[in-house]
């Protein structure tokens, strides 16, 4: 009789452990999922971000005339269809042996699709006299080359 | 007799509430411990899609590439812009397949930088310049120097 009684406590503890495992597994493998689901969606995200980025990027386009010598003058059209924004100039001035990073300070600049910025001036730059290379550079990576040598100014349009 | 009858089931209900309630608060301690803890790990498999979306928004071009100087002094300048959303530390330099002395040099977002390489390269050929970042991203570009 006290042996059944025993047994009879003991009748629920199965279903307690049942349940404790029951959690674990639940908890264990619906946090796993949630944290890769949460890894995935980012990672989907910056995929989208590099595609627009690249897209662009490769839909920038500048076109440049030339304006005055003394210093280099040149004006500036924007002729795709995004906003282009200049945010560094490199010039690379062989003449003198230098490299200078930002030699004005009115960057940066927006040009909305066709707009003109007139007479953008390059510090330091005689087209007679100066052998360079100038690189205008884009908030989207992008290096717009201009030369300078024996007197004349070549850019590709 | 009735009353203890009518009451019978609750038991069971508050049980269910208690056992959701304790799941959800052990999935929400678990989920934020696992992400504190693996933050900067890779090897995991939400860890390989961490370092995948950080390698797509580090974004870096080789600008502009020229030799300057003579003799020992000669080396090899790099124009680089991090046109991406994060910082870009270049770890490694390698020029034409071979490794070159660097020590790491950090771009931050939105700036122009310039590499010096201590390396002579000829001036006939056409090289490959490869950068290789603390990301694991590879920049390589042809230069003529």
């Amino acid at each position: 009789m006290a042996r059944r009684s025993l047994h009879k406590d003991r009748k629920g503890i199965t279903n307690v452990i049942g349940a404790i495992l029951f959690v674990l597994a639940i908890v264990a493998l619906t946090s796993i999922i949630a944290i890769v689901a949460a890894e995935y969606s980012s990672y989907v995200r910056s995929a989208d971000y590099l595609s627009n980025l690249e897209r662009e990027r490769s839909s920038e386009s500048l076109y440049f005339t030339y304006a005055a010598g003394n210093p280099l003058r040149l004006n500036i059209t924007n002729t795709c269809s995004s906003s282009i924004k200049i945010t560094q100039i490199v010039v690379h001035n062989k003449t003198s042996n230098s490299l200078v990073i930002n030699p004005i300070a009115s960057i940066p600049i927006v040009l909305n699709p066709g707009m003109t910025e007139y007479n953008y001036g390059i510090t330091g730059i005689d087209t007679a006299r100066s052998n360079a290379t100038i690189m205008i550079i884009t908030s989207r990576g992008n290096a717009f080359v201009i030369v300078v040598e024996g007197g004349n100014v070549i850019f590709r349009n | 007799m009735g009353m203890t009858r009518g009451r019978r089931g609750v038991s069971e209900v508050v049980a269910t509430l208690a056992l959701l309630t304790i799941t959800l608060v052990a999935m929400a301690i678990y989920i934020q411990g696992f992400n504190l803890y693996y933050s900067g790990q890779t090897g995991l498999l939400s860890g390989i899609f961490r370092a995948g979306s950080e390698q797509n928004y580090e974004r870096l071009s080789i600008v502009y590439a020229f030799q300057n100087g003579s003799g020992a002094n000669t080396a090899l300048y790099l124009v680089v812009s991090n046109y991406g959303a994060r910082n870009a530390t270049i770890d490694r330099v390698v020029i034409d397949t071979n490794i070159t002395s660097f020590s790491p040099q950090t771009i931050p977002v939105g700036q122009v930088s310039v590499i010096r390489v201590n390396v002579s390269l000829s001036t006939e050929s056409v090289h490959v310049i490869s950068l290789i970042t603390e990301r694991n991203n590879v920049i390589s570009a042809e230069f003529r120097v």
